[in-house]
């Protein structure tokens, strides 16, 4: 025998690791699994921006946390630096895809199919660079593949809009290809032409092209009803009103309810939701989530098993994308429409309708969509603080405001690694 | 018949030899020889380590001799790689402990053996977790990321050695070598230099360490049996705050955060406070209003806390260690054994804890014939670790100990754990009894050999060996729900089996031939060597349980994973050694080493690893014969290669994986999903260390005998995993580019004081100093931080500290308001000179860079985990049976960052707090170097500065035996070879300024680069034993 001759035996060769439909079916799970891991929305970046936002407070050990709860963020914040790491490793996972899957030979991997995959990696990139620009501004575009190391490596920051337009042409493309729906419940894992429509439309708002966001945002909502009663959302998983809802199972796990839930459940207390929330609600809304007996029923709570489903985008938060973009784009229709929309969301909570002078004013309208937004949406995805943002409201809402604290710092072992990066101001 | 001076035992195997002719016999086994001589010849008695005696025969026919033993040594025999050489005949550097010297120690794993008695090499004992994780280093660190650890060799097999667990519990590691029982030790000799070590090649750069067990002797068979029992403690404690002074605390806390506002309000979170108590109680007290924790009385007035619980005292105890060893060593000049059986038992002082270890060993040579010998050794361990959650973990039994607050009770009223709901750590009780964690280790040495004098050449001989190292690990782990740890998962469990099969053929020739009339010997080696580790592991883990009875995974509802994985490795070598010595004068030692290994990257498959080394024994020249005064003195030096290949099995691959480069298992969809893992290096090769070594030994007067050595190691392409931007998917690139050196000075000097009227006092002791440094990272690669504190950079010592400055605490808001000034006067309004809410109390770090603001640039390279010297002494003394040893062990120079201290005084939250934090800043104790208490802590007084870097220094009387042995007159009577009583003390006393619980500590067990921290982290105990050794 050769003692030489070793080979692994729990990992691929990286030249032949895409190179049938069963290798790159599971490339591209490669690439939705990064999205869910506890550094990106498996945890963190589920968390931490309604943590920032005030959504959330801290009670737990990370020091990580604390910085982040004070937004005073050092650049060699931990968990700053892993959200980058895991991000831009799922783009690289969605370029190896991208690149290899149309060079594949196997005559069973059919064109269609192949564009299908693709086109879900495709959707996956712009969403992880929609993450990336919320969290950090103008990022490196990155489109292609790492195969060797050399100064090539050293990419520079895009300006934001560049990276918008990059997520709007992955969109585009991602859009022309994606099938309406997949086979079964947990198809909705998965990235659908929905979806890209739902995202389409949420980029638009962020860039407040709002007549772009209204338009997308109506063409998502075809075929999706809202869940009469809101705690269904998560009680049960993918439900009619899910437009994108990563699938986690007792042997794909993540820690949202264990970072929630106090000791006394089994979690380790690390955040909880904060007093300013748990009072934004009325005593008779269906979504409250309060600071005291908060652990019955947040919207994750499977601690034993761990499996929360984590819910990307659904009609909800589509509706009031559309009730906000018609709302900013004015005019008695466009207003009129917005209150229907929002009218839908407090119902479904069991709140009464917008009373009629908030109905007949554009700004009092636009309090009360972000208001929504942020009871509707609260412990997911993060809007709260992307939208006090956006909004320009973080200087009035949050304590100690400076508007460098929009962004995040770019960590410090990237600047380090990286001289053409430049840091975020205020870091 | 021949027998020893020593004790008057006969002396099977010296050899006897008529002077002037090549007629010659040996001893047999009860010391008696017959041989033809010369009624007027001379007979020449030798024998290795006594001095050899010349007799005139004087026409007798029975002529005893009484061999003295050699006080020099230079007779004495010592294992090198692949042999054996006389101590006088060696040129590299090589230091020897003897089974002596550490048998009645209470010693769990044999590196232990080592510590502060052989110069230059530091042994760091991680925590006192029994079983846990040793660092030993030889001259220094020479890599950064392919580890420090010497390659350890038992009777020939270079071993597997590390952490064999797969479940994580905090920091502290399991430690494959402490299933070697040292009992069955006869000696360890490390190889320090080039010259001693190249002949172990890619494996050799960190030193080596071999492991010799207990052969058979011919003669009487000799029946051992040791027996100790011993009790352990703490030997420092922690002061916890009472529970008034912990509330009172917390409730000042909040008061120094939330300062009453113009209108004298207190205002917080949007609401109005009537009391501070009832903020506090908010904060600190559990939401739930109905039934509060801590409610706003207790802290508007602290001392009606009733609750104030010590937790140290719940998790510490008092807790035995035994051990037993029964030894058979015996044979006849054809067959010789040693056969043992030992039993060692260890519980931890820390509740929870212990290790035992069951190991039998079988040692036998047969001679078949006159040229063919054959033997082997095997030997069958197995060991059961109890483990707890340790280190940096909210479970961990002494974390919790220190972290959770005194106000809470240790059970509630119906029995079960108290737990504090504001708070994520465990009950210190709980997190000692209800988890349940046993690895057991089972381990099979085993080795065969031949030895065949090839009868056409004379002095040339074939050895071949063939050797097994079977290693199994297996570990449940249970966490019910009745721990904070299972409770979440309704009860965890993980069964693991693990297993590295490690075998070794090797085949060599060596050959001795003197010429030039017995003035020029010659010895030579050569051979080969097949090595293959493959390594198994299979994995299942599970949640739900039914309860908390059956803790096995069958009854677990949900199985959560199942995962099975292997790797392997293999080393294909060739090595050579030539040796030459002129008149016992002039040595002349070449050695070679060609090592391959599937660990290289295509493109660099061999590494060859050279060495030379001479040396001149001036004691022999004629010009030093009439001198009596020097019994030895000797230079050598040499230089030599060699190499570091623990890179990793398959580093220099472009590898797509089944988890990712961060550990997570790639999976969606309940389906299997891959991810690039690491990026193709085809050059990646072992690290390469060149060293030069100098060393002079004297001897003066049979009675001391010194050595002074002077070293430089020059590593090169250590392996580094240089940071590239991640922005690529990857966050670094396996490559070998940085450098590093060590160099020192090594002493050490036996010394026998004083032997007179059965009065005997020696004196062994040795010191080190060594100094490393970094001498480069790759091009493009910055400095970088490790552990906590800890940082890696060019110019600087591994193991360097790196962090903010004190520079005192702000007295006034005048002080603060200057900074802040200054600081808006550069950089504009809002800027401030550390925090927007720095106010008097808060501790000011120094502006490094003065630019008139705190930011991450201001931190600097504060000290060295890394000792400026460190050693031990060891002084002797036996008078009429009884004898006494006190060996005192030093470290000095070494910082420690005490990240512990970081939490018990870091006045920040709701972790528990130590006595220190009631020297805090408030406006009456200003002189203090104690930041005042401040919840949420916004100035960050606790981040990483000299606040928390202590000298590590230390000096401890490591052990001390006093033990009496029975005279022979008595032992005749009850017909025993011999009775020793001994009582011996471990830890007795140690010497330091640290303030932790003890400065043998590193929470970053086997790690290169995190050196000396100290973060919740078990601590040595303090030992006393008794034994009893019986000879028969």
């Amino acid at each position: 025998c050769n003692v030489l001759d070793q080979t692994p035996q729990a990992s691929l060769d990286s030249a032949t690791a895409i190179n049938d439909a069963t290798t790159a079916q599971a490339a591209l799970y490669g690439a939705y699994n990064a999205l869910q891991t506890a550094n990106a929305y498996g945890t963190r970046l589920t968390l931490l921006p309604d943590l920032e936002g005030g959504n959330l407070t801290h009670t737990g050990t990370f020091p990580s946390f604390a910085q982040i709860a004070n937004r005073s963020i050092l650049t060699d914040n931990a968990e700053v630096t892993n959200a980058w790491n895991i991000l831009y490793d799922g783009v690289n996972r969605v370029n190896n895809v991208i690149a290899k899957v149309p060079t594949i030979t196997d005559p069973t991997f059919s064109a269609d199919n192949k564009n299908f995959v693709v086109a879900e990696a495709t959707f996956l990139r712009a969403f992880y660079y929609f993450t990336l620009v919320r969290l950090w501004g103008g990022v490196p575009i990155i489109t292609q593949p790492t195969t060797v190391v050399s100064s090539a490596l050293q990419v520079a920051k895009s300006p934001a809009a560049d990276v918008y337009a990059q997520i709007n042409a992955d969109l585009d493309k991602a859009i022309a290809s994606l099938p309406a729906t997949y086979a079964g419940a947990a198809g909705k894992g998965r990235a659908t032409k929905p979806a890209a429509l739902a995202m389409k439309a949420k980029v638009a708002l962020y860039q407040q092209k709002w007549a772009d966001a209204a338009s997308f945002a109506q063409q998502a909502s075809t075929g999706y009803s809202l869940v009469p009663k809101f705690t269904d959302l998560f009680e049960a998983k993918n439900t009619a009103e899910s437009i994108w809802e990563l699938q986690q199972d007792p042997t794909n796990q993540n820690s949202l309810a264990f970072f929630l839930l106090s000791t006394a459940r089994g979690g380790r207390n690390e955040v909880r939701p904060s007093t300013s929330l748990a009072t934004s609600y009325s005593a008779t809304d269906a979504r409250a989530i309060l600071t005291t007996s908060f652990d019955s029923k947040i919207k994750y709570y499977r601690i034993s098993t761990q499996d929360d489903n984590i819910i990307m985008i659904r009609l909800g938060e589509v509706l009031l994308t559309r009730a906000e973009a018609l709302n900013e784009l004015g005019g008695d229709a466009n207003l009129a429409t917005a209150v229907t929309l929002v009218n839908q969301i407090r119902t479904r909570a069991g709140l009464t309708p917008v009373s009629a002078t908030t109905a007949a004013s554009q700004s009092l309208m636009r309090d009360e969509i972000f208001l929504q937004r942020r009871l509707e949406l609260a412990l997911e995805g993060g809007n709260y603080f992307y939208d006090l943002v956006r909004t320009g409201r973080a200087a009035t809402r949050l304590a100690n405001w400076n508007p460098n604290q929009a962004l995040w710092p770019i960590p410090n072992r990237e600047i380090n690694a990286n001289p053409a990066l430049k840091q975020n101001d205020g870091y | 018949s021949v027998t020893s001076s020593d004790d008057g035992s006969p002396l099977p195997g010296v050899s006897v030899q008529v002077k002037g002719t090549t007629r010659g016999t040996s001893t047999d086994a009860t010391g008696k020889y017959q041989i033809t001589v010369p009624a007027d010849g001379r007979l020449v008695f030798s024998f290795i380590g006594y001095v050899i005696q010349d007799v005139a025969v004087n026409n007798r026919t029975t002529v005893n001799a009484i061999l003295q033993a050699d006080a020099t040594n230079l007779n004495e025999v010592i294992v090198t790689g692949y042999g054996t050489q006389l101590k006088r005949e060696v040129t590299g550097s090589i230091s020897t402990v003897n089974a002596k010297q550490i048998s009645d120690l209470p010693i769990t794993s044999v590196e232990q053996a080592l510590q502060g008695r052989a110069a230059g090499v530091q042994v760091t004992q991680s925590s006192g977790t029994p079983g846990g994780g040793i660092a030993v280093r030889i001259r220094g660190a020479s890599s950064i990321s392919a580890g420090n650890e010497p390659l350890y060799v038992v009777d020939g097999i270079p071993i597997n050695t590390g952490s064999y667990s797969g479940i994580g519990v905090g920091n502290s590691q399991q430690n494959a070598l402490s299933n070697l029982n040292p009992s069955d030790i006869e000696s360890f000799e490390i190889l320090k230099d080039a010259a001693a070590a190249a002949i172990y090649g890619s494996r050799a750069a960190n030193g080596v360490v071999l492991i010799t067990t207990k052969a058979g002797k011919a003669g009487a068979t000799q029946i051992d049996l040791n027996a100790t029992y011993g009790q352990q403690n703490t030997w420092k404690r922690f002061t916890p705050l009472t529970g008034p002074q912990f509330d009172g605390l917390l409730n000042e806390m909040v008061t120094n955060r939330y300062p009453k506002n113009a209108a004298g309000n207190i205002v917080a979170f949007g609401t109005s406070w009537p009391t501070y108590g009832d903020l506090t109680a908010a904060i600190f007290g559990d939401g739930d209003d109905a039934n509060k924790f801590r409610d706003a009385s207790q802290f508007n007035d602290p001392s009606t806390v009733t609750t104030s619980t010590n937790w140290y005292d719940q998790i510490f105890r008092q807790a035995p260690i035994s051990q037993i060893d029964l030894s058979v060593r015996g044979g006849n000049e054809r067959t010789k054994f040693y056969v043992s059986a030992g039993r060692f038992d260890q519980q931890g002082i820390i509740l929870g804890s212990g290790f035992n270890r069951l190991s039998t060993r079988v040692n036998v040579d047969q001679t078949v014939n006159k040229s063919l010998t054959v033997g082997a050794k095997l030997s069958l361990s197995r060991s059961v670790s109890n483990r707890i959650q340790n280190d940096n973990n909210i479970y961990g039994v002494l974390s919790t100990a220190v972290l959770l607050a005194p106000d809470v009770a240790v059970r509630n009223a119906d029995g079960s754990f108290a737990r504090d709901p504001v708070s994520s750590v465990e009950n210190p009780l709980a997190a000692a009894t209800l988890p349940q964690l046993t690895g057991v280790e089972l381990r099979t040495l085993g080795s065969a050999y031949l030895d065949w004098k090839i009868p056409f050449v004379p002095g040339l001989s074939l050895r071949s060996t063939a050797s097994l190292d079977l290693l199994n690990f297996r570990e449940d782990q249970f966490n019910p729900s009745t721990a904070l740890i299972g409770r979440g998962a309704n009860g965890s469990g993980i069964a693991r089996s693990a297993q590295d099969l490690n075998w070794l053929a090797e085949n060599y020739l060596t050959y001795r031939k003197t010429a030039l009339s017995g003035n020029l010997s010659i010895n030579a080696l050569a051979g080969a060597s097949w090595q293959q580790s493959t390594f198994e592991s299979v994995l299942a883990q599970a949640t739900n349980f039914p309860g908390n009875s059956i803790t096995r995974l069958s009854a677990a509802s949900v199985k959560s994973d199942a995962s099975s994985s292997g790797t392997s490795w293999g080393f294909q070598s060739y090595f050579a050694r030539l040796g030459f010595d002129y008149k016992n004068r002039y040595q002349l030692q070449l050695s070679v080493r060609d090592d391959a290994s599937s660990r290289f990257g295509a493109n660099n498959r061999y590494g060859l690893f050279p060495s030379v080394s001479a040396g001149w024994r001036i004691v022999e020249e004629p010009f030093m014969k009439n001198q009596r005064v020097l019994t030895n003195l000797n230079i050598r030096g040499g230089y030599g290669l060699t190499g570091n290949a623990n890179i990793g099995n398959f580093s220099s691959l472009g590898l797509y994986g089944v988890s990712d480069q961060f550990g997570n298992n790639v999976r969606y969809l309940q389906s299997p999903g891959t991810a690039p893992t690491q990026i193709a290096n085809p050059d990646l090769k072992w690290e390469k260390t060149a060293q030069s070594n100098i060393g002079i030994d004297f001897g003066f007067l049979s009675r001391f005998n010194f050595t002074a050595e002077y070293y430089y190691k020059y590593t090169t392409d250590l392996l580094l995993n240089r940071p590239i931007p991640s922005s690529s998917g990857f966050t670094n690139f396996v490559q070998n580019s940085a450098s590093m050196e060590n160099k020192g000075f090594e002493f050490s000097l036996s010394s026998q004081n004083f032997n007179k009227g059965g009065f005997r006092w020696t004196t062994d002791a040795n010191i080190a100093f060594n100094r490393n440094k970094v001498l480069s990272l790759a091009d493009g690669v910055p400095p970088f931080a490790a552990g906590f504190a800890s940082w890696v950079a060019a110019g600087e010592a591994i193991g360097s500290f790196r962090g903010y400055v004190t520079d005192g605490i702000f007295q006034s808001t005048d002080q603060i308001a200057a900074a802040n000034a200054a600081a808006v006067a550069k950089f504009g309004t809002g800027a401030v000179y550390q925090s927007a809410l720095t106010s008097p109390g808060d501790i000011r770090f120094k502006d490094i860079n003065g630019d008139g603001r705190i930011t991450s640039d201001d931190q600097q390279i504060l000290g060295s985990a890394q000792p400026k010297f460190f050693g031990g002494v060891t002084n002797s003394f036996s008078y009429a049976g009884i004898d006494l040893s006190v060996f005192y062990q030093f470290v000095s120079g070494g910082y420690i960052y005490n990240n512990t201290k970081a939490f018990s005084e870091g006045m920040n939250s709701i972790f528990g707090q130590t006595d220190g934090v009631l020297n805090r800043w408030t406006p009456t104790n200003t002189n203090t170097n104690v930041p005042r208490a401040v919840y949420a802590d916004p100035n960050n007084n606790r981040r990483t500065s000299n606040r928390f870097l202590e000298d590590g220094s230390y000096g401890r009387i490591k052990n001390v035996v006093l033990g009496y042995t029975l005279p022979k007159s008595v032992l005749q009577r009850l017909k025993v070879r011999s009775i020793r009583a001994y009582v011996q003390g471990q830890n007795l006393l140690t010497f330091t300024k640290y303030s932790g619980l003890d400065p043998e500590v590193n929470t970053f067990s086997g790690s290169s680069t995190a050196l000396g921290t100290d973060f919740l982290t078990f601590p040595q105990a303090r030992t006393v034993t008794f034994g009893l050794n019986l000879g028969f």
